[in-house]
């Protein structure tokens, strides 16, 4: 059961005044009062619009009440999620506001976090932040070094899909038109630098290290002066999810934050595949934010998607179709994925995917606030086109990395107590304790290559070994 | 379903020696068609672990879709089993057999525990190194094996590899099983429990029947670090009947991996029986029905065709499929001159003996075995008596006696006795911190052995059809005789004894109850299964290990297949699984079920 | 918090009969809410008069204690009040037929996740599994520094070393003698499996 830090009250009944029986018992400020505080981050008071490209070390919860609600607590951190996703999309040049351009687009802080496939390189060599390797099968005509290089063709249920070449788990998702999504991994400075000097970016460096804890932000809030490049907000790991766009076809990009990339696949034996390499315009139809906090040692879990995903949204073009599902297929089976072999070169079976768990009433007035804002800026913005599913947090964080002997809760009590990205957790949607999908549920499974807890990153896992290969039997 | 299509291989069955074998066919660039009788794999596992959470009774089947068409026998279906045809199998005793499988593709895969040892050496010459010596000698050649330890090895190691066993080789040598020094598992070792530690520090130095009494971490298909796109244990204690997080190997693995690979499945398709050729003697056809709703009417049927045949269903329902296969108008059925098919079904019958330690030692935590005393595997006492292994369980009387919800809820009744037994003092009636105290006090001193006896063969332990009994679709129910012979009680009788001595060395209290029964065996008023050896009652459990059915053996008058797992009687027709085991040895069956599916593949891909 | 008027009564009479905190039970921010989902189940299969008699006297002991032992606060019992609401929940409660029935019934509840057709259970365990998530949170596994099977939290590895403590381990042996087992004939009642073996290897 959960850690002793909240007490229930029993409220008056019959008449015991004299002795002010049952009185609900005063708590201190807060919303917790034992292991890990959270802290009453003292940031600016926002004047008309909260948009701000400082990315928030941490939620605030200046505002809540002695004994607050637990819905009070979550609105917190949702306006944390939302703070993040605009400081995190802000643009490269920070005297810019976010989608003020004419097109109401623009490249993204975190579009310049390294990517994971960077950090964990063939040979287990050391990676450095700026490095961008471009497969050559990308670049006959020596093209674009520095476009983004999505190599990631499923999200598996159980685990990451890494630079493993075997294609298993539960899909991949599948666009209208029988492309394979693209998945990304990117992170932050912070958690970087973590795993760089503490070398683990190979098995070899993973082998005796025990007690992986990516690092928080050094003070609650950064100085609203640091260099973007120089993070002091805490380790953040984001996971997008990409289409790929053709106006010709129909799709909107102005709906859409677009990046031009290669869309890469890799070889593979099962199944068997043949490397790829085009360049493409994608579009950003999810993003995964994970950002490990003061008051959040299981990591705080945001989620957002683009809001023509599974239905169209508001105010919607006439004629628009969602991305992941054919209105006018009665009989298309509902979050199924595509028939095996799953070859991302090869077209298949659009998903028909529909949100299992609805968005919140409180999380869609939220919602509509921060895409006015954004409209505020500009009635282009893309970034409006944008929404938050929820926030996963736990309630009772438990100290981590795992102090011995072990807490036996580590989860800390998430809540929501499951949590899904329709374009990311596809296929494992749902309500079932420790199968259906719930960030740090499954996330607290995450391992070393040596088999020990990597602190809720999925990350290490992929660590190749730096010693040369053996002869296999 | 799909079109016409031309196939090399058939299977029936999806379960570990389907799938493995799909695959490796397939990655030699075969095509391959697999029917399995159980519905579509799910996309994800939350439906079983749904049912299972709502399930009162955990047992290994309580995930996995109850299925009129696509029937297997269950756990519960023990407690009526003398009321013929209450159950799937029809069991026509004197004892009942008492495992049970699935099938569903991934097979029994699905609820295994995750065991994987190998036979010993010994094991497969049981006759020859040790019936043929008892006074009086006991059983015949035919239950020694046709190949050596020697020549099966590679495949064990082959076996080890594509399933992923967490072991280290230092641990596993002993009994005369020996590694090439550059042989690795691919895992390192699941750590051992605290329960292991402090019964293995109980043990100390002791003899059991002039043996030494030793443990062993066991090697497991269990993930000890990230492997093969899977999580780490996380020590859900589940792994019998399901693992959450598919950190325990089941054969969907293989089974995706097939499919990436271009292998057909056919779900919810029941095979048969197999046509024949009489001409040819070669197999021209499985004939199958298929099935929508799990309990609804027969919606199609047909005879799939390839150029080479491979029965997979598990040791039961390939039997029946085979005697079900009429050969001609011969009266005779398909593969069976030696009219050996069904015959000498084996289990390993378990001895389960329980106690409380007198140090908390913190059960319900782990895999559920994480060891086990393997050094009685073997010895010259096997001329009169059978072998065992003692599975140490982490799971403390969870098994045993259905804990905790037994010994809880009688701590709760006012007037029950929680612990059985004619002097305890504990009782029922408690709330609060008392209740808490108590429970704690009991749950987590409870350990177990699990002992696996060597079931010796015997012709008249069979598989036949019931003339009586029809499944949903019209298909005759198994029909089981099954009886333990003397050597196998003696050596559960042992195993007991044996359990005794470490309990006693140990200074733990013993609890293993059984119920009453009348001589010579059968049932105390519940209907369990107790059988009387010397004066003693012994209540008989099943592992869930299906073996025996379709033996192995170099000679076609007494054997269904040969070496290779070629049928000697169609030169198209392979049978895979535990059904071709001569003999069962003490090893749970399989990761030698996986290694002789292994060894059977070059034999077919030679045959393509 | 619950807006269901005998919700607080639950939550405390549950804390006494199970020895666990309120605040395990019913935690103040709670993602879960077992304790609501179980007062409804209450609401919804107990017999009524008998489990709203329950909760009234639960409160009329609260009462009893305040007026015995001043000052008292429920939420924070010094040991000498503790001990009198225990006293006086097992003579009041536990004791009266039907409500002691309705007290074990809960206790089975949080413990077990479990509501059993009869009370006490039948011989063959006949119930129902409340739902996933009570399953999941059962007391009987974390009185016993384990968890619910199918359901951890924790991390590879763990089982090889001791459990941290709770409030009631160490202890001592169970207060039992049993010199051998029982002679054939001797056992009139079977050991009752309620809620049944796995079985298997």
């Amino acid at each position: 059961m959960r850690s002793a830090r909240s007490l229930l009250s029993l409220t008056a009944f019959g008449v015991v005044a004299v002795l002010g029986l049952m009185a609900c018992k005063s708590e201190p400020s807060g919303p917790a009062n034992a292991n890990a505080t959270r802290p009453l981050a003292a940031t600016p008071t926002p004047s008309s619009s909260p948009l701000s490209s400082t990315i928030p070390g941490d939620a605030n919860f200046s505002d809540l009440p002695n004994n607050p609600t637990i819905q009070q607590i979550q609105h917190d951190f949702d306006v944390f999620s939302w703070q993040s996703f605009v400081a995190l999309n802000w643009p490269l040049d920070q005297s810019q506001t976010i989608g003020s351009a004419p097109d109401g687009d623009n490249p993204t802080v975190w579009g310049t976090y390294v990517e994971s496939y960077q950090v964990f390189l063939p040979q287990g060599q050391t990676p450095s932040w700026s490095s961008r390797t471009v497969p050559p099968i990308c670049q006959p005509d020596g093209g674009a070094a520095n476009l983004p290089v999505l190599r990631m063709t499923m999200k598996v249920s159980d685990q990451v899909l890494n630079f493993s070449q075997q294609a298993f788990g539960t899909g991949p998702l599948i666009d209208q038109r029988g492309e394979y999504a693209r998945y990304s991994i990117n992170l932050n400075q912070d958690a970087f630098n973590y795993i760089l000097t503490n070398k683990l970016y190979n098995k070899e460096g993973q082998a005796n290290f025990a007690n992986v804890s990516f690092p928080i932000a050094a003070s609650p809030s950064p100085s609203p002066t640091a260099s973007p490049s120089v993070s002091t907000v805490g380790s953040i790991v984001l996971k997008s999810a990409w289409r790929i766009l053709d106006a010709t076809r129909g799709d909107v990009l102005s709906r859409y934050h677009k990046i031009d990339a290669y869309v890469y696949t890799p070889p593979s034996n099962n199944p068997p595949t043949q490397p790829s390499c085009e360049r493409k315009t994608l579009g950003l139809v999810g993003l995964h934010i994970a950002h490990k906090t003061a008051s959040a040692p299981q990591w705080v879990w945001s989620t957002f998607e683009q809001v023509d995903n599974v239905q169209v949204g508001q105010n919607a073009p006439a004629g628009l179709k969602p991305s992941f599902f054919n209105p006018d297929c009665k009989t298309c089976p509902i979050n199924k994925p595509p028939p095996k072999p799953w070859n991302p070169n090869v077209k298949t079976t659009p998903s028909q995917v529909t949100r299992v768990i609805p968005i919140d009433d409180a999380t869609k007035q939220l919602n509509s606030q921060w895409q006015g804002f954004l409209s505020g800026v500009n009635q282009n913005s893309v970034w409006q086109f944008y929404e938050l599913v929820s926030t996963q947090w736990p309630t009772a964080p438990a100290p981590s990395p795992t102090p011995s002997p072990y807490d036996p809760h580590p989860t800390g009590a998430p809540a929501p107590q499951f949590l899904a990205n329709t374009t990311i957790e596809t296929y494992i949607q749902g309500k079932v304790p420790n199968t259906s999908s719930s960030c740090i549920m499954c996330h607290n499974n995450a391992a070393t290559t040596a088999g020990k807890f990597s602190d809720f990153s999925y990350l290490l896992q992929s660590a190749q070994s730096s010693k040369p290969k053996e002869q296999k039997k | 379903m799909p079109e016409q299509k031309t196939y090399d291989v058939l299977i029936v069955g999806a379960g570990i020696s389907g799938a493995l074998m799909a695959y490796t066919l397939a990655k030699a660039g075969k095509s391959v068609l697999v029917l399995d009788g159980g519905p579509e794999i799910p996309d994800d596992r939350s439906p079983y672990m749904e049912q299972f959470y709502l399930s009162m009774a955990k047992t290994p089947e309580a995930p996995y879709p109850v299925m009129a068409d696509d029937p297997s026998p269950l756990t519960l279906d023990i407690n009526s089993w003398t009321t013929e045809g209450s159950g799937y199998l029809i069991q026509k005793g004197p004892l009942p057999f008492s495992s049970t499988y699935e099938r569903v593709a991934g097979g029994t895969t699905w609820h295994w525990l995750g065991t994987s040892l190998r036979l010993l050496p010994s094991d497969f010459a049981l006759y020859t190194n040790y019936l043929s010596k008892a006074t009086p000698p006991m059983g015949d050649k035919a239950m020694d094996w046709p190949i050596t330890y020697n020549e099966l090895e590679p495949f064990y190691c082959e076996a080890e590899q594509e399933i992923g066993i967490a072991a280290d080789t230092a641990n596993e040598n002993y009994l005369g099983i020996a590694f090439s020094p550059d042989y690795q598992y691919p895992m390192p070792q699941i750590p051992q429990s605290y329960v292991d530690q402090h019964i293995t520090s109980g043990i100390g130095q002791m003899e059991f029947d002039s043996e030494p009494v030793t443990v062993y971490p066991t090697p497991q298909a269990r993930n000890s670090i990230p492997y093969d796109d899977r999580r780490v244990c996380a020590g859900n204690t589940n792994c019998i009947p399901i693992c959450p997080i598919q950190a325990k190997y089941d054969a969907t693995v293989h089974v995706a991996k097939a499919q990436n690979l271009g292998v057909d499945v056919w779900y919810q398709t029941i095979a048969t029986s197999v046509s024949v050729d009489t001409g040819t003697g070669l197999v021209n056809g499985v004939n199958y029905l298929q099935y929508q709703d799990p309990s609804g009417a027969q919606t199609g049927s047909g005879t799939a065709t390839a150029k080479i045949y491979i029965l997979a269903a598990h040791a039961i329902e390939t039997a029946k499929i085979l005697l079900n296969s009429p050969l001609g108008d011969t009266g005779k059925t398909v593969a069976n001159n030696s009219d050996q098919v069904g015959r000498n079904l084996m289990d390993h019958p378990v001895q389960l003996n329980y106690a409380l330690a007198q140090d908390q030692v913190y059960p319900y935590r782990g895999p559920l075995a994480t060891s086990g005393v393997e050094s009685l595997r073997d010895g010259p006492f096997r001329t009169q008596r059978a072998a065992f292994r003692m599975e140490m369980g982490n799971e403390g009387w969870n098994w045993a006696t259905g804990d905790p919800y037994t010994t809880v809820n009688a701590l709760i009744t006012p007037g029950a006795n929680p612990i059985s037994g004619p002097n305890n003092t504990v009782n029922g009636g408690l709330f609060g911190l008392q209740l808490k105290t108590q429970i704690n006090a009991i749950l987590t001193r409870q350990f177990r052995f699990g002992c696996l006896v060597e079931q010796m063969p015997q012709q008249t332990n069979r598989v036949t059809l019931s003339n009586q009994f029809k499944d949903h679709l019209g298909l005759p129910r198994p029909e089981i005789t099954y009886d333990l012979d003397d050597y196998t009680k003696a050596g559960l009788a042992a195993a007991s004894q044996a359990a005794r001595q470490i309990f006693q060395k140990m200074k733990a209290v013993e609890f293993t109850y059984v119920p009453p029964a009348p001589p010579p065996y059968t049932t105390s008023p519940n209907n369990l299964s107790v059988f009387t050896y010397q004066d003693k009652q012994y209540l008989l459990q099943g592992a869930g290990h299906v073996m025996g059915t379709f033996r192995m053996g170099n000679d076609p008058g007494t054997s269904v297949v040969d070496p290779t797992l070629r049928s000697h009687d169609h030169q198209n027709l392979y049978l895979l699984g535990s059904g071709v085991f001569p003999s069962v040895g003490t090893a749970n069956p399989t990761l030698t079920i996986a290694a002789l599916t292994l060894l059977a593949a070059e034999a077919v891909l030679k045959n393509l | 918090m619950s807006t269901d008027p005998n919700f607080n009564n639950f939550v405390g009479l549950s804390s006494i009969l199970t020895g666990y905190p309120q605040d395990q039970l019913a935690p103040q921010i709670d993602p879960i809410g077992l304790a609501s989902e179980y007062l409804t189940w209450m609401e919804q299969n107990a017999d009524q008069a008998a489990f709203l008699k329950t909760l009234g006297t639960f409160q009329n002991i609260l009462q009893q204690v305040a007026s015995q032992l001043p000052p008292f606060d429920p939420n924070n019992p010094t040991p000498q009040q503790a001990a009198l609401m225990n006293q006086l929940v097992a003579a009041q409660i536990l004791s009266d037929p039907a409500m002691g029935h309705i007290a074990r019934r809960m206790i089975r509840l949080w413990y077990l996740s479990t509501w059993y057709t009869t009370e006490p259970p039948d011989p063959n365990g006949d119930g129902q599994v409340v739902s996933m998530n009570a399953y999941t949170m059962g007391l009987a596994w974390d009185a016993a520094q384990a968890h619910p099977m199918g359901y951890s939290e924790l991390h590879f590895g763990y089982w090889a070393v001791a459990p941290p403590g709770n409030d009631v381990s160490p202890n001592a042996f169970p207060d039992v003698t049993v010199s051998a087992a029982p002679a054939p004939g001797q056992a009139d009642k079977p050991t009752p499996r309620v809620g049944l073996q796995r079985g298997g290897i």
